[in-house]
């Protein structure tokens, strides 16, 4: 039976041992919604640090008890918007999802491709919403956006993806 | 299954590489090597009512004083209180009707004893810097606009008797109001003012005031983008035994704390004096403070155990704050006001000595 984990206090958080439990325990899953959001492996794993090296002193802000995986998603979506608006993005080349296991390339180039055309803004409600599941009014929150802004976005994003796919046979 | 079932069936199903593995490596790196990183403030995922919001608070803590003494290089004609209402309206510190002369002049009496000078314990005061950031708190969001208000207190020699020298500065950057530094020398034993230095917009506004036992004088001297000076007096209502501050904020009280010896049930009233050049503004008003109770506060300065006090101001408008005051250090930790889905914090981030 799965215990639910209460935070540790802020100043247990710094200890090595526990920044490492809470990494081993939320990384991954941060970085998979960073990569998406980011689109590059490189820019992900920068956010993921980020995120991890400020954490003890951010979870002085944390109010919300046996929530804390929606939090850090949370944190982790705002630093990786941060970081695409600020433009401090790793100048990396795609050589045709290189970081990824040759098995499964193939049939994913052309939606991969697609979701990167899009612009940030777009991209980033479309992540959210439609493999994150957040909903239009969380969305709405993280960005700084109406829920309308937000449904908008998502729409004109479905739009020019099946666009650009179309465009590229797929 | 729709066409929009599949596309977003097949976005969930995007691949997504593995992270470095030496990731968490490079994390505790960078802790160990003292790296931090503040998590992004939420300025940029602020809906326009939440800047809006930040806005009119950060003009209620400060913004009020320089955009008051910026208006006031236009003088006090009847122009000029119509400008000075005009921008100041919706603020918050010009009534809503728009008059000025309906700033609220029915100050009332103070609450409770005034604080006598001669009972202050000025031997627990402590030299230093104290840092405080305020924040504005929506629904469980904390914005903060206003940083790095710093309060200093050091000895000094003020035409050669021994004073207690209180320094406040402060700046929104995120705003953008002009940076305020008011310099005030307190007599050593009884910790009223005896003169003090303001200066606001980089210095093109000075403000001197001189206190004595019984009256108090003020010039305000204004040079860009006109010359100009105001002059004020007023005889002190109120005993030459008794605390006062000549500052309509908290600043100096934070520091001042140690003094008072507080404990449970502790009450106590003083004035707050500013303004003097000023005839539609000029007052003295009480403030009445009370130990409510002891709360255990956590702020980025540390956790501390603090009296909780219940303080009542009526410098613009009647107004509740809770202040949370060190029982140990007697330091000012924590400063609230507003309720329900609106509160503004003022938290202490660090305290520093005198080098």
């Amino acid at each position: 039976m799965a215990i639910p984990v209460e935070p540790s206090p802020p100043e247990a958080i710094g200890s090595p041992d526990a920044l490492a439990e809470l990494y081993c325990r939320f990384g991954p899953g941060l970085f998979r919604l960073a990569y998406r959001l980011t689109g590059t492996k490189e820019d992900a794993e920068d956010v993921v640090h980020d995120v991890f090296v400020g954490l003890p002193e951010k979870l002085e802000s944390y109010e919300e008890r046996g929530r804390i995986d929606a939090w850090l998603r949370r944190v982790t979506a705002r630093v990786a918007l941060m970081r695409l608006r600020s433009g401090r993005r790793r100048p990396v080349i795609r050589l045709e999802n290189a970081d990824l296991p040759a098995s499964s390339r193939e049939p994913h180039i052309d939606l991969q491709a697609a979701v990167d055309a899009l612009p940030a803004k777009l991209r980033s409600v479309l992540v959210l919403k439609e493999i994150e599941g957040y909903s239009h009014a969380e969305i709405a929150d993280m960005l700084g956006i109406s829920a309308v802004t937000s449904r908008v976005r998502l729409l004109r994003a479905m739009s020019k993806l099946r666009r650009i796919l179309k465009g590229s046979g797929s | 299954m729709t066409q929009q079932a599949d596309l977003s069936s097949a976005l969930r199903r995007l691949p997504v590489p593995e992270p470095n593995p030496e990731l968490l490596q490079r994390i505790l790196r960078s802790r160990a090597l003292g790296r931090r990183f503040t998590a992004p403030s939420g300025e940029a995922f602020l809906s326009w009512r939440w800047i809006a919001a930040a806005a009119v608070v950060a003009l209620l803590i400060g913004g009020s004083w320089g955009v008051s003494l910026y208006l006031s290089k236009l003088g006090q004609s009847d122009d000029a209180r119509d400008q000075v209402q005009e921008l100041l309206r919706g603020t918050g510190l010009w009534p809503s009707s728009g008059d000025p002369g309906r700033i609220p002049r029915d100050i009332p009496p103070p609450t409770y004893t005034l604080i006598d000078s001669r009972a202050l314990d000025t031997s627990r005061l402590i030299t230093g810097v104290w840092t405080y950031r305020t924040e504005a708190r929506t629904e469980a969001r904390a914005t903060v606009f206003n940083r790095g208000d710093r309060v200093r207190l050091a000895r000094a020699t003020y035409a050669g008797q021994s004073v207690w020298m209180v320094s406040a500065a402060g700046q929104n950057r995120a705003e953008g109001w002009t940076q305020f530094v008011d310099t005030n020398y307190l007599d050593a034993s009884s910790l009223r003012p005896l003169r003090a230095f303001w200066t606001a917009s980089k210095g093109r506004i000075r403000i001197e005031q001189s206190f004595w036992p019984d009256s108090a004088h003020e010039s305000l001297v204004w040079t860009d983008p006109k010359r100009g000076s105001l002059r004020g007096s007023m005889a002190l209502p109120f005993p030459s035994t008794v605390l006062f501050l000549n500052d309509w904020s908290t600043n100096h009280l934070a520091v001042l704390f140690p003094a008072f010896r507080l404990a449970r049930g502790w009450r106590g009233s003083l004035f707050q004096v500013s303004f003097l050049s000023r005839r539609d503004l000029s007052r003295a008003t009480p403030l009445n403070l009370r130990v409510a109770g002891r709360e255990r506060v956590t702020v980025p300065a540390g956790t501390f155990d603090c009296w909780r006090l219940e303080v009542e101001s009526h410098f613009w408008a009647p107004e509740r704050v809770r202040m949370w005051v060190s029982r140990d250090k007697g330091w000012l930790i924590k400063e609230q006001f507003g309720s329900g889905d609106y509160v503004v914090n003022r938290v202490l981030e660090n305290y520093q000595p005198l080098e």
